[in-house]
């Protein structure tokens, strides 16, 4: 076998490795490596020792894909590989993924929509079908800081205090209402006193209309509206006008 | 309280916003946004707040992704045994797919080639629904490609998943044959 076939062969083997294709035990490294340095010419060229360097190389990649079997299957404890694949295939679908969950501890987490997420929302259109995110818009918590509870609290506080004023016992019209200033932000905010029982909101199902009212009492509610977007973007533009 | 006390409590509650907020695709943060938010001592501040979540059940995890640490918090052993077995989008039939993937996987060494976990999950479900399954696996980061080209188990179920107890209850659950009696007893 000339020399450029070891290299090659080792390249390849390495390339089989990596795809999961082969074993990396399947490969005589020792062999490999004494074959190369007995092929290596006394006076190699510099092309010579580049292709010598990546077998080599290869030759390296291939125990450390032993390294990381070997790691692999004493964290796993897996003793039997060819049972383990054998009782898969027995298994029904129920006891698979009951086996599965009874292994693991799901992480968690809260999603919540961030302003910053309504903000770059707003700005999707039914025809590019894509969210404009902006620098600008994407802000990184570490640079916005954490909004603290308090804060918000008195800015809920002080939007439904606005609402009591403008209603003056009756209904106001919602969108009017939040358009009054940042509507996002407004409209955020509504949400929170809607969820926490502090506003009312209505929808009238002939006309659509929105409206809002404070609540004489605090009534936990969940509330599901739909807004036009298209609506919403038109009101935007004309209040940019 | 001290002022110092007050300061590491402070950093507590923002390493819990941060951990528990969902701001990404994938839960968790990163080393560098722990780092930028509370500082160098930001795996003493994880430890105080792991002492709290002790008591609650949870507990901060940390995993390599992408060559970088990451941390989330994952619930402390394992959930309780009369919750349904679902996780976010994953209904009963999804959890079973994942686990023939990652055993597949598992019994291979850690790697192994696409068409091969494929194949075997077409053992049980549809092609187009392997797909589509696989494709999710790999968006949430319970599979990975690595540089090969081969699937190999992703950073979150690195975090998430138990393997050896996965192994350990698929092989316990198979009935006993002649085979299997063989290959256990000393000959």
């Amino acid at each position: 076998m000339s020399f450029e076939n070891i290299r090659e062969r080792i390249l390849d083997a390495y390339k089989k490795i990596e795809a999961g294709e082969t074993s990396p035990f399947s490969w005589d490294v020792r062999g490999s490596a004494q074959a190369l340095r007995e092929e290596l010419s006394p006076n190699p060229d510099r092309d010579e020792l580049i292709d010598d360097a990546r077998a080599v190389n290869a030759l390296s990649g291939i125990v450390g894909a032993q390294g990381r079997e070997i790691e692999f299957m004493a964290s796993s404890s897996i003793l039997n590989p060819f049972l383990l694949e054998k009782a898969v295939q027995n298994m029904d679908l129920e006891k698979l993924g009951e086996a599965l969950w009874r292994s693991m501890s799901p992480s968690v987490d809260l999603q919540q929509a961030m302003t910053d997420a309504l903000i770059a929302a707003s700005t999707w259109s039914p025809t590019k079908k894509r969210i404009t995110w902006s620098k600008h818009q994407i802000k990184e918590l570490p640079k916005t800081r954490v909004k603290k509870e308090e804060d918000f609290a008195k800015k809920v506080d002080e939007i439904v205090e606005e609402l009591r004023q403008a209603s003056d016992h009756g209904e106001v019209d919602y969108v009017q209402f939040i358009r009054k200033g940042n509507a996002l932000e407004r409209a955020y905010l509504i949400s929170f006193a809607v969820t926490d029982g502090r506003v009312l909101l209505d929808v009238d199902p002939l006309s659509g209309k929105v409206t809002i009212r404070p609540s004489p009492r605090r009534v936990r509610t969940n509330v599901s509206m739909v807004l036009s977007l298209e609506e919403l973007l038109n009101e935007r533009r004309k209040s940019s006008n | 309280m001290s002022e110092e006390k007050a300061q590491i409590e402070e950093k507590v509650k923002k390493a819990s916003q941060l951990l528990f907020l969902r701001r990404h695709r994938n839960p968790g943060v990163s080393e560098w946004e722990l780092k930028k938010v509370l500082g160098s001592d930001y795996r003493a501040i994880i430890k105080v707040l792991n002492e709290k979540l002790d008591s609650l059940g949870l507990t901060v995890k940390e995993v390599m992704h992408e060559g970088k640490p990451r941390f989330l918090i994952t619930i402390k052993g394992k959930p309780s045994f009369d919750l349904e077995p679902s996780l976010g989008w994953m209904r009963i039939d999804s959890l079973a797919a994942l686990a023939m993937a990652l055993a597949f996987i598992t019994a291979h060494g850690g790697r192994a080639p696409p068409t091969e976990v494929e194949s075997f999950l077409e053992g049980k479900f549809a092609r187009s629904r392997v797909r589509a399954l696989i494709e999710a696996f790999l968006r949430d980061g319970y599979l990975e490609v690595g540089k090969g080209g081969a699937y190999e188990v992703g950073w979150r179920s690195k975090a998430e998943i138990d393997l050896a107890e996965l192994a350990r209850r698929i092989i316990s659950s198979e009935p006993r044959s002649a085979f299997s009696e063989n290959l256990s007893q000393p000959s």
